[in-house]
């Protein structure tokens, strides 16, 4: 297992298909519509009044029912984020239409909204206005994202405040300029238009990282995850290659010289551009 | 493991060092070769605190392992560590644990004297591994506190005055709203009187109560001591899986900062010279100063590191701070894409020149941070003789010059100092090898984590207008040869002094240049100083050191400053 799949709190960013349970809170003012044992589907409410429905999020069996929350349990593939803002939401997932500028593209009120690039400030402000439910991008400037969040990035990554919006916002990969994961855009353009729950809570001390709960894929490639090895398929996570793919050629026994300068414990990789680089083993994703 | 193993003597024959740090973990195994105590091997794997292997001894099993296969020593059966040592070389008589990983020591600091007693309980915490907040000094609550410190007015109580009720009322709240653990402790530090006020108003959580005397310039320490006690109760018996650690230590773990400011306290005793240590680490960064008449000179900051501490850099020493000392082309929010991008991947290493420049800078901040803490004593410290570096940014420099640049621009130290580097990674460790076997720990302090001197450095300060000479410089080699530079105001010079090699030195400052002794005081070394793989370094940037305003005016002294002392045709 290399490092940086720790970086995940289930060791991969990605579980085609795994047993979970999952706590809805109920809002105030509204009471469960489902008692133990009922079984749900994803867009089925398990609590309404007050004005406000809380959807399942996912398909399964009510474990436990109480005042403040409903508990399910089903099987879900699971995508994790890197980073994220707000709590959680169900929704329905959308694209923005082929060929169409953020700035102007129909968002759907109540979505769960995938951008698989950096995600312009622009589309926060839009998904807020057009009462998008949740943003999955790729990624966010910092800068960008603190500014939308009106709060410290710091805190809110820490879990210890809130961003002053309802949007919850998942990022895949995490600030700077990158694309989605192509495995976890996969994924998600297989589940287009199906009601999938998402958490953009993000506490880093205790390695709490945002989620995706999406139905479980049958056809869903390979995941990430897996051992270094030569043959294997890889993502760079950071530097200037950040985003590329390739195959790993050798797995070096000894720390070698990389682009950075430092001599570090690395792989050789032939990316797909025709590059061949020495890439420090802690800023490659095994894709499986 | 209970009880230390010994050979026939006090000491033990081996002894296991183990740090869990913030990201990774590190093992050494040192031993006696010919009779004498010996670094024998180095090792270290990711720290497991946290989900999907939340278990910290998982982590250190896993460094341990390797350890087994660099040293050919069987030292685990299963998951226990063989001890003591057998006759056929496996096992270890001693262990000896030091820790960062959990972070610090949260300390919410709350009663009538908090404001008035700032600067006594700042001196007091200064070396600890804690984190104080003090509410309304503008510092982000991140995470619940662990215990609160409740400050009574130095002179007690006056008659009719409800501050100190109405701070207990507070504190308990806190502690039962927000505290990582229902038994949280609260330490009063006041008068006997309000001590017994306070121990009464707390009723049922009067066990948790723990009071120490009025503060005073002269009495810090008993609050010190409380304080340094609590770490390893509230923090490091939180972690996952420290049952099985606290099994195979055998003494009571401490905080690395502890451990490493040990470990210089002996360096300065046996050197008999001023030593400042300077550990940068994942999520904090120590100072540590101690002279040879034994004054130890603390300064940290616990929540300023490379990785998942960089934010609390960016935050303190704000973008432009940091961006400063980075040399590559920077975009609009690209250094703070790539501090984030850092602090929520925190294993992540530099993967290209411009991640490499931004650790560089943050390690240089986190220094001045660190100097310049509430607390801190280690800062405006002269002469600084000897500078150890340590921490995994500066054991794994990309050239030796940028491990100098870092020490040179974060400490900023005039006169001569000698520039050593603790590659071996165990300095920190030493302080808790210290309390399990002494002897041993002095032996590795003074060999094996001093391994690399960069090299003696004369750094001056005073006015000088760039390109003024401020320096004449004259080496006197030990075979007699002789090498005399000018050094000009605003550069950073390296001259040929191989290491092993010796010379006598002796300079000629200009009228308003100060090489330690005073402006214009020119001084002739009576001792030889010694060369180091960067030669020997003049630094005549000034104190403090000046940047150009302009970005490629900027970017060219940066990289005029690597260039001149990496050497000829290094990059």
């Amino acid at each position: 297992m290399i490092g940086s799949a720790l970086d995940y709190p289930h060791a991969s960013a990605f579980i085609p298909a795994v047993r979970i349970r999952r706590a809805r809170a109920i809002p105030r003012g509204a009471v469960p519509a489902v008692i133990s044992g009922d079984h749900v589907t994803a867009a089925q409410p398990v609590a309404e009044g007050g004005g406000r429905r809380t959807l399942a999020g996912l398909d399964g069996r009510i474990e436990s029912v109480s005042e403040t929350h409903v508990v399910i349990e089903g099987n879900a593939a699971m995508l994790s984020g890197l980073a994220g803002l707000g709590g959680s939401a169900v929704g329905p997932i959308t694209f923005l239409p082929r060929g169409e500028s953020p700035a102007v593209a129909s968002l759907m009120p109540g979505s769960v909204l995938v951008y698989p690039h950096r995600v312009p400030p622009a589309l926060l402000q839009r998904a807020v206005m057009g009462n998008v439910a949740a943003l999955i991008a790729a990624s966010a400037g910092a800068v960008e994202l603190e500014s939308f969040a009106r709060v410290a990035l710091p805190a809110v990554l820490a879990g210890a405040t809130s961003p002053a919006t309802d949007l919850v916002v998942v990022l895949t990969d995490g600030f700077g300029d990158t694309t989605m994961n192509p495995r976890l855009l996969q994924a998600l353009t297989a589940c287009e238009g199906q009601t999938v729950l998402v958490s953009g809570t993000t506490q880093l001390a205790h390695n709490v990282r945002p989620e995706i709960l999406l139905p479980p894929l049958r056809h869903a490639g390979t995941a990430p995850g897996g051992d270094l090895t030569p043959g294997a398929r890889v993502r760079v996570i950071a530097g200037a290659q950040r985003g590329a793919e390739g195959i790993v050629v050798r797995v070096h026994a000894q720390p070698q010289p990389c682009e950075s300068g430092l001599t570090l414990p690395a792989a050789t990789v032939r990316l797909d551009s025709g590059q061949v680089r020495t890439v420090p083993v802690a800023v490659l994703q095994v894709q499986g | 493991m209970g009880t230390t193993g010994v050979g026939q003597s006090d000491e033990p024959r081996s002894l296991l060092l183990i740090d869990c740090g913030a990201i990774n973990t590190k093992v050494a195994l040192a031993g006696l070769v010919e009779g004498q105590a010996r670094l024998l091997g180095t090792a270290s794997a990711l720290t497991t605190v946290t989900p999907p292997r939340a278990d910290i001894s998982a982590g250190v099993r896993e460094a341990v392992g390797t350890l087994e296969r660099v040293c050919g020593r069987r030292l685990l059966r299963g998951a226990e560590l063989i001890s003591p040592e057998r006759d056929d070389g496996s096992g270890v008589d001693a262990v000896a644990v030091a820790a960062s990983a959990g972070g610090p020591l949260r300390l919410l600091a709350l009663g009538p004297g908090r404001e008035s007693q700032a600067s006594l309980i700042y001196r007091a915490l200064g070396g600890l591994f804690t984190s104080l907040e003090m509410p309304g000094t503008g510092e982000l609550t991140r995470e619940p506190p662990h215990a609160v410190l409740l400050v009574g007015q130095a002179f007690g109580t006056q008659r009719g005055d409800d501050a100190l009720n109405r701070a207990v009322a507070h504190a308990v709240n806190v502690l039962e709203v927000q505290s990582a653990s229902a038994t949280a402790p609260i330490v009063f530090t006041g008068s006997p009187d309000d001590a017994a006020f306070v121990a009464t108003a707390l009723n049922g959580r009067r066990d948790a109560l723990r009071a120490v005397d009025t503060l005073s310039p002269s009495s810090t320490s008993p609050l010190t001591r409380v304080v340094s006690d609590m770490h390893e109760a509230a923090v490091l018996e939180a972690l996952p899986g420290f049952a099985q650690l606290k099994r195979y230590a055998s003494n009571p773990a401490i905080a690395a900062s502890a451990s490493f400011g040990g470990a210089i306290r002996y360096l300065a005793h046996h050197y008999q010279m001023t030593v400042v240590g300077v550990d940068i680490g994942a999520s904090s960064t120590v100072v540590a100063g101690a002279t040879a008449r034994g004054d130890f000179l603390p300064g940290s900051r616990s929540t300023c590191g490379v990785a998942s501490g960089a934010a609390e850099v960016l935050n303190a020493a704000g973008a432009a701070g940091v961006g400063r000392w980075v040399s590559a082309p920077l975009r609009p929010g690209e250094l703070e894409d790539v501090v984030f991008h850092r602090v929520i991947r925190p294993r992540l290493l530099p993967a290209s020149e411009l991640e490499r420049d931004v650790e560089y800078a943050l390690a240089r901040e986190a220094i001045r941070l660190a100097l310049g803490a509430p607390g801190s004593r280690a800062n405006g410290l002269h002469p600084m003789d000897v500078i150890l570096g340590s921490g995994g940014v500066l054991a794994h420099v990309a050239h030796p010059a940028d491990a100098a640049l870092i020490l040179l621009d974060g400490l900023q130290p005039y006169g001569v100092s000698s520039l050593v580097l603790d590659t071996a990674r165990i300095a920190a460790m030493l302080g808790s090898a210290a309390a399990v076997a002494p002897g041993m720990a002095a032996t590795l302090a003074a060999t094996d984590a001093v391994p690399v001197l960069l090299g003696s450095v004369v750094s001056v300060a005073g006015e000088a207008a760039p390109g003024q000479q401020v320096l004449h410089i004259v080496l006197e080699y030990l075979d007699g040869r002789q090498y005399a530079q000018d050094v000009l105001a605003g550069t950073l010079v390296r001259l040929p002094l191989a290491p092993g090699e010796q010379a006598r030195l002796s300079l000629y400052p200009a009228p308003t240049i100060d090489i330690g002794l005073g402006p214009g005081q020119r001084a002739r070394a009576s001792e030889p100083v010694e060369g180091g793989v960067l030669g020997l370094l003049v630094d005549a940037r000034g104190r403090p050191i000046r940047l150009a305003a302009d970005t490629s005016q900027r970017t060219q002294q940066l990289l005029t400053w690597r260039r001149a002392i990496m050497g000829d045709g290094e990059q």
